[in-house]
């Protein structure tokens, strides 16, 4: 058993499975050896007893078609094909029926007698055919027949010794069959208890195995192990004489058990030293306490200080007697927070300033974006009027260019009345001439008419002196007399008339000269009145052009105007949010407690400083804001006000 | 000098224009009538007497009618007419401005002019009213002298 306790564990598994293994060879060979001749049964049966089987009964089916074959050849005529088929078939079946039993003699030795003693039958059996086949060719049909008669007794009973010796084969073949299945079972069980048999044997000795030489002494070795973990050195390590995988660990075991005993042999010389350094720190120690209670004062009074300091009470000043190292602190914060204290009461002051200066740049901006505005309301007012007054210059050019056709056409016209003034005065002249004639006429009638008078007048004194002779010649004088005066008086009419007309034809002869010069001067005048209209048209096109100029310039100063506006805008922001800015540093400055000067300028920022936040208030409310906040300005700065007011002129 | 008689009713007169009034003559002692030529002037002749002129190879003396009568000397325009007198047989040309008409005398037409006391009876032998106006018929036998004693005696 010490023995088996010194081999390594693999050896010892080894060995187990060697056993196992011896085992299951065993079994393994008995099944093999009984299959083997299970099988070599099976061979048996089915080489040689099954195939002879076979040619015994394929015998039996040839002696059969033997038969077949003669009646063939007996009922067809002897030369017909018929006849001669079943003459071949007879004799074909029975060399068939030899072939068979010699095929069956040879896979079954054993029943050789037999099958040759069967044989002989046949060939007996064939011999009788044979002979009736002959007579059925040569047509001697009734010997045949009494022939065949014979033969069908002979095969009847070939075949049904065949069918009894086959049937005996094959009971034969079953029976083997049967053994050979017993012998089977009988090996199956076997093999099944054997197996079983070793396999718990296998089994109990893996698990004393596992037990008692391998989980045992690990299982010893781990208690003494958790025992060294827990500090217990005292215990004594098993198992180190062992040569297998156990002992080497309780061997590598006692060296941690000896590691362990030196580590505590090691503190306890560490722990004496630490008690001597104790005692060293404690007298440091009492050393430091005694600085420290200085220090303490020292950062007592700077605590405070600086707790001050951030309260925002910058009076503070540090009064208890510090150490001489400290010394220099004090007086140091003492003057830095004299400084802060003087720069501060500076700041509020010029916080003050700036409140107040940001306030009056936020109304000044207020103003201006108001003047800005009104001003881009008057230079959007005076583009719209220049457009107009441009539009209007543009209608006087065009007239003035219409106006100077038309007085292009008026002289034309005033040039034409001329040349009819002329043609109207020659016309005249032409009607003068003719009244000249016509009284040059009329006096020739007129002298025609008096000598008539005369001649009627002595025709008168003729008839008066032939007395009643001459009275009917003195009326026809008196008649003619009476004509020639009638001729006379119209005549004078007509000259009358003539005059008139001649008079009148003078004076319209004048009217017409008076008319004429007068067209002239039309014309002299209308090319005066062409001129002015072109210099008129000229100056238009020109003032267009200028206005034109002037429109550019009004729309540049209107987007100036605009950015103007914008930028007022913004910098009305940028004041508004410095004014506000203002009052916060006004308010983060009170925060601070300064000594009594410095206390009156915190104050005033904060009441100066509001005055902007209504203004922005008020900044959308253009008109009536205006009014107001330049009263507020007003109030709060007099100088400021004539100058606001030049602007406003301005 | 006579006192011619008024012309009976039927008689015919020839009414005449001198400076501006109206005058008859007895139509029996015109001869004819002619329009006015330019005389040809006679030497120290009277005022009155214009020259003479030729009358179909008779020369006629041509006498201012209006300057005899003391009415101022005569124009002679276009319608101024010479007519030819028969005075006993002696023939004169009288220078008028116009004859005007051939006046038949009616019954109580012709009146004996107004006596102013002057030699008006010599020269005008009557008056009669027309629609012209008051015309006087001239005595041709005391306003033509035949002789120049005569003359000279009625101027």
């Amino acid at each position: 058993m010490n023995a088996f306790n010194n081999l390594r564990i693999s050896t010892k598994l080894t060995i187990l499975m060697l056993v196992l293994c011896a085992v299951s060879a065993g079994c393994l060979s008995f099944a093999i050896f009984k299959i083997k001749q299970i099988d070599t049964s099976y061979s048996f049966l089915v080489e040689r007893d099954s195939p002879a089987l076979v040619q015994s009964v394929r015998a039996s089916r040839f002696v059969s078609e033997m038969g077949y074959g003669a009646y063939r050849t007996i009922t067809n005529p002897g030369a017909s094909t018929e006849a001669k088929e079943g003459a071949a078939l007879s004799e074909t079946s029975a060399q068939g029926a030899m072939a068979a039993f010699d095929k069956a003699a040879e896979y079954d030795p054993a029943q050789a007698a037999e099958f040759a003693k069967l044989k002989k039958r046949a060939a007996a059996t064939y011999d009788l055919v044979k002979q009736a086949v002959e007579f059925g060719m040569s047509d001697q049909k009734d010997i045949a027949n009494m022939m065949m008669k014979q033969a069908d007794v002979e095969i009847a009973q070939f075949s049904a010794d065949l069918v009894k010796f086959n049937n005996e084969a094959v009971e034969d073949a079953k029976r083997a069959s049967d053994k050979n299945g017993a012998a089977v079972d009988a090996t199956i069980y076997i093999t099944i208890g054997v197996g079983v048999v070793g396999m718990l044997a296998a089994l109990g000795l893996g698990m004393w195995l596992s037990r008692s030489a391998i989980s045992a002494p690990l299982q010893r070795l781990a208690d003494r192990m958790s025992k060294l973990a827990g500090g217990d050195l005292t215990v004594e390590i098993a198992g180190q004489d062992r040569k297998d995988e156990v002992g080497l660990m309780a061997k590598s075991v006692q060296v941690f058990k000896d590691n362990g005993l030196e580590m505590r042999r090691m503190e306890a010389e560490a722990a004496e030293r630490r008690q001597e350094a104790e005692a060293e720190r404690a007298r440091v120690a009492a050393e430091k306490e005694a600085e420290a209670a200085q220090d303490a004062i020292a950062i007592n009074s700077l605590g405070q200080g600086l707790g001050a300091l951030a309260a925002g009470d910058l009076t503070y000043r540090i009064t208890a007697d510090f150490a001489p190292k400290a010394a220099q602190l004090k007086t140091d914060f003492n003057s830095a927070a004299e400084r802060l204290e003087h720069s501060l009461a500076v700041v509020v002051g010029t916080a003050g300033s700036i409140s107040s200066g940001t306030s009056q740049i936020s109304e000044a901006a207020n103003d201006l974006s108001r003047r800005t505005e009104q001003q881009a309301a008057s230079l959007e007012e005076t583009a719209a009027a220049l457009d107009q007054i441009t539009a209007t210059v543009r209608k006087t050019a065009e007239g003035a260019t219409h106006a100077r056709s038309v007085v292009a056409d008026a002289k034309s016209s005033a040039e034409r009345s001329g040349e009819v003034v002329s043609a109207a005065i020659t016309a005249m002249s032409g009607i003068e001439q003719s009244s000249q004639q016509i009284g040059q006429i009329i006096g020739v009638i007129d002298e025609i008419a008096f000598q008539t008078n005369l001649l009627a007048l002595n025709a008168g004194v003729e008839a008066a002196r032939a007395g009643d002779a001459g009275k009917g010649f003195a009326v026809v004088a008196s008649e003619v007399r009476a004509l020639a005066q009638r001729s006379a008086e119209a005549a004078k009419d007509i000259k009358t008339l003539i005059s008139s007309s001649s008079e009148q034809v003078g004076k319209g002869v004048e009217l017409v000269a008076e008319t004429g010069k007068a067209l002239q001067t039309i014309v002299s005048q209308v090319s005066e009145i062409t001129g002015i209209v072109t210099e008129i048209a000229a100056s238009a096109a020109e003032q267009a052009t200028g206005l034109n100029e002037v429109n550019t310039a009004v729309n540049q100063m209107d987007q100036v105007t605009q950015q103007n506006a914008a930028m007022v805008e913004e910098s009305t922001a940028a004041s508004q949010s410095l004014a506000s800015e203002a009052v916060e540093l006004a308010r983060l400055m009170n925060q601070f407690k300064i000594s009594a000067d410095g206390a009156v300028k915190t104050i005033e920022p904060g009441r100066r400083a509001a005055p902007p936040q209504p203004a922005l208030a008020r900044r959308p409310t253009v008109g009536g804001g205006y009014q107001s906040g330049a009263a507020t300005a007003r109030k709060l700065e007099p100088a400021a006000a004539p100058a606001e007011n030049e602007w406003a002129e301005f | 000098m006579s006192q011619s008689t008024l012309p009976a009713a039927g008689a015919e007169l020839i009414s005449v224009s001198i400076g501006g009034q109206l005058y008859a003559i007895d139509i029996m002692q015109v001869r004819e009538i002619r329009g006015w030529n330019v005389s040809t002037p006679l030497p120290h002749a009277p005022d009155h007497v214009l020259g003479m002129i030729n009358l179909r190879g008779v020369i006629l003396p041509v006498v201012d009618l209006g300057a005899r009568l003391g009415l101022g000397k005569a124009t002679p325009g276009p319608s101024s007419v010479v007519m030819v007198a028969q005075v006993g047989d002696r023939q004169f040309g009288l220078l008028v401005d116009a004859v005007c008409d051939i006046v038949q005398v009616t019954e109580g037409l012709m009146q004996p002019p107004p006596d102013v006391g002057a030699n008006v009876r010599d020269f005008v032998a009557g008056v009669m009213s027309l629609e012209q106006g008051i015309v006087s018929l001239l005595s041709l036998d005391n306003l033509l002298p035949a002789t120049s004693e005569a003359y000279g005696m009625v101027a």
